[in-house]
């Protein structure tokens, strides 16, 4: 298992750069899928994120990875706000990739 | 020609125990970004008020089509003006978005209202401006749930398990 610390990749405790998220994503934590059973997101420290910054993150990674997604993926330390943003961009990525099988 | 800023505002009034939040840029307004990066759904001919319409449906974007970038996927998703919409409408607040000649006014649970500004009016870009009632929106998370399902954005159901205290 792999814990990534948010705090410790971005500066804030508001996160809200679309752009940062998806470079973040493909370069830091697309490896990571094939080299941890779990990839584990903690949010301690972090009071909101946009939805750009959660779709570029988590929704292309819901996105890209369908069917291993809910095996794969946790989050930890998240406020009521972060989560709502999260789930949001997990059902949008889902529902990208329902659309394009 | 002058260049004008993008510009941003918020305001809680305790009175009447009410935020409001307004965005405006000054770019090509939401008919000129279709215009510009012509998606699928963009035809000749389009008007703002119709371009509106588009741009309050969920999954509508000017750039979903567009080649992927570096990273290999979008930023964005097209859900914004949607979930703001559905927020508004679920916590009785209002909304008003112009762009251009045309303008989309939400008030309270009723469906948008799209219009051609009076008199010829025009503004150079796009304004969206949002009045929300706090104790509407306390709990955020169930609105926002709420939301997401009325624009039929499901979650699995074991994406329960996704979230660990």
């Amino acid at each position: 298992m792999k814990t990534v610390v948010l705090t410790e990749h971005f500066d804030g405790d508001f996160l809200a750069d679309g752009h940062l998220a998806n470079k973040f994503r493909f370069c830091e934590i697309e490896p990571l899928f094939t080299m941890h059973e779990q990839v584990v997101f903690d949010f301690q420290g972090i009071s909101n994120i946009t939805d750009s910054f959660a779709n570029g993150l988590i929704g292309n990674l819901a996105e890209l990875h369908p069917a291993i997604f809910s095996d794969k993926i946790r989050f930890r330390n998240c406020t009521l706000a972060v989560r709502s943003a999260l789930q949001l961009a997990i059902a949008l990525g889902l529902q990208r990739a329902r659309s394009r099988a | 020609m002058p260049v004008h800023p993008d510009s941003a505002a918020a305001q809680y009034v305790q009175a009447k125990d009410y935020a409001r939040i307004g965005v405006a840029d000054h770019g090509h307004g939401i008919l000129g970004s279709f215009r510009e990066r012509q998606p699928p759904f963009y035809q000749t001919g389009m008007t703002e008020m119709e371009a509106l319409q588009i741009a309050l449906q969920t999954g509508k974007s000017s750039t979903l089509h567009l080649p992927l970038g570096p990273y290999g996927a979008h930023e964005n998703a097209g859900v914004g003006l949607s979930m703001a919409t559905a927020l508004v409408r679920l916590t009785y607040g209002e909304m008003v978005l112009i762009s251009g000649a045309a303008y989309c006014h939400v008030n309270g649970d009723n469906p948008p209202d799209f219009r051609a500004l009076k008199d010829h009016a025009c503004f150079p870009g796009t304004v969206v401006s949002i009045c929300l009632r706090r104790k509407e929106i306390e709990r955020c998370h169930e609105v926002m749930a709420e939301a997401r399902q009325r624009l039929g954005l499901q979650l699995p159901t074991s994406s329960d398990n996704l979230f660990e205290s």
